[in-house]
């Protein structure tokens, strides 16, 4: 295992949240879903095409899913970005609770920041991690600082 | 503005978002929300578990009040400009929002940087915590602002330093 490698995982995961940032901002699922509806002369309303934008995110999530398997050796090292986002999932469980419990609107909203710059800090936590175990082209303060602690 | 873009505005000393929620009383609910996360953040960032994470959102809404409290009371009746006219309320409603740095107080999470997290949090939140003052109490100078901060801060430390002394015993 070596940089080489994973820098190909962060590459492609890179790519796909950019893909995710676009289909939220521009509802790139949904369009889809549309224009295969009209592409093939579909009832839009129809009970089971109906779910296509559904099987779009379901199939998001499934790229995902290959994606980690097969580096799964590597990520399992990092260590400090499972702990971050593990945090960052127990935020968004509360915000979901949150929702479903009608608790106050700013608190709901708060939380979404909450766990969104959490998740950020994990892909830095990995950054910094994969700098420490020797995996980053490049090093970082915090590898340098970790061998003067000599941790 | 929503919510996030008054935090995000309220981070950036956009001055338009204290205005604002200077106005907007109904925005007292979404201040206590933020002193809240980022007191959580706060907690998350130093390893704290569930009951120390609870500790340091009850000591930040306690801190957030008795500091908001000590600032209408020294910036209205010792060092008023004349335009100045706040009610505590607005107060509460501004410093509230200023705690909004403090979300990024998370980054502590990662080893080695939770020390500088929290060093860049406490200024930044210092600077906003200024604007915010000046906004609310009307003020045309800054150091004005500045001076409430500090006189407010320093009497908070010592009523929280005597709490916790009789708590002690």
């Amino acid at each position: 295992m070596g940089p080489g490698r994973f820098a190909r995982f962060w590459r492609v995961a890179a790519v796909g949240f950019v893909w995710l940032g676009c289909d939220d901002l521009f509802t790139l699922h949904e369009r889809i879903d549309r224009g295969v509806h009209v592409l093939l002369g579909w009832d839009p309303d129809d009970p089971v095409t109906d779910h296509l934008d559904d099987l779009i995110v379901a199939a998001y999530g499934l790229v995902a899913l290959m994606l980690a398997f097969r580096y799964r050796v590597e990520l399992a090292r990092l260590t400090w970005m499972h702990l971050v986002l593990g945090i960052a999932f127990g935020l968004f469980t509360v915000m979901v609770v949150a929702d479903f419990l009608h608790w106050p609107k700013a608190l709901e909203d708060g939380l979404k920041v909450l766990a969104g710059t959490t998740i950020l800090v994990g892909f830095l936590a990995a950054r910094l991690q994969l700098a420490v175990l020797g995996l980053a082209r490049r090093p970082t303060f915090v590898a340098y600082a970790y061998a003067w602690r000599g941790q | 503005m929503t919510f996030v873009e008054r935090m995000i505005g309220a981070a950036k000393l956009d001055t338009r978002v204290y205005e604002e929620v200077e106005a907007d009383q109904s925005a007292t609910p979404q201040a206590l929300a933020v002193v809240v996360l980022a007191s959580v953040a706060g907690g998350l960032g130093v390893g704290a578990g569930v009951s120390g994470i609870v500790a340091a959102t009850v000591a930040g809404l306690v801190g957030w009040a008795i500091w908001a409290w000590l600032i209408y009371f020294i910036g209205t009746r010792w060092l008023p400009e004349p335009g100045t006219q706040a009610d505590i309320g607005q107060l509460l409603r501004t410093m509230g929002f200023a705690t909004s740095p403090g979300i990024l107080r998370v980054v502590g999470l990662v080893p080695i940087l939770g020390p500088i997290a929290f060093i860049v949090t406490a200024v930044w939140t210092l600077v906003t915590v200024v604007v915010a003052v000046r906004q609310a109490l009307d003020y045309s100078s800054t150091g004005r602002a500045i001076g409430v901060c500090l006189i407010g801060w320093l009497v908070q430390v010592a009523i929280l330093l005597l709490i916790g002394a009789i708590v002690r015993r």
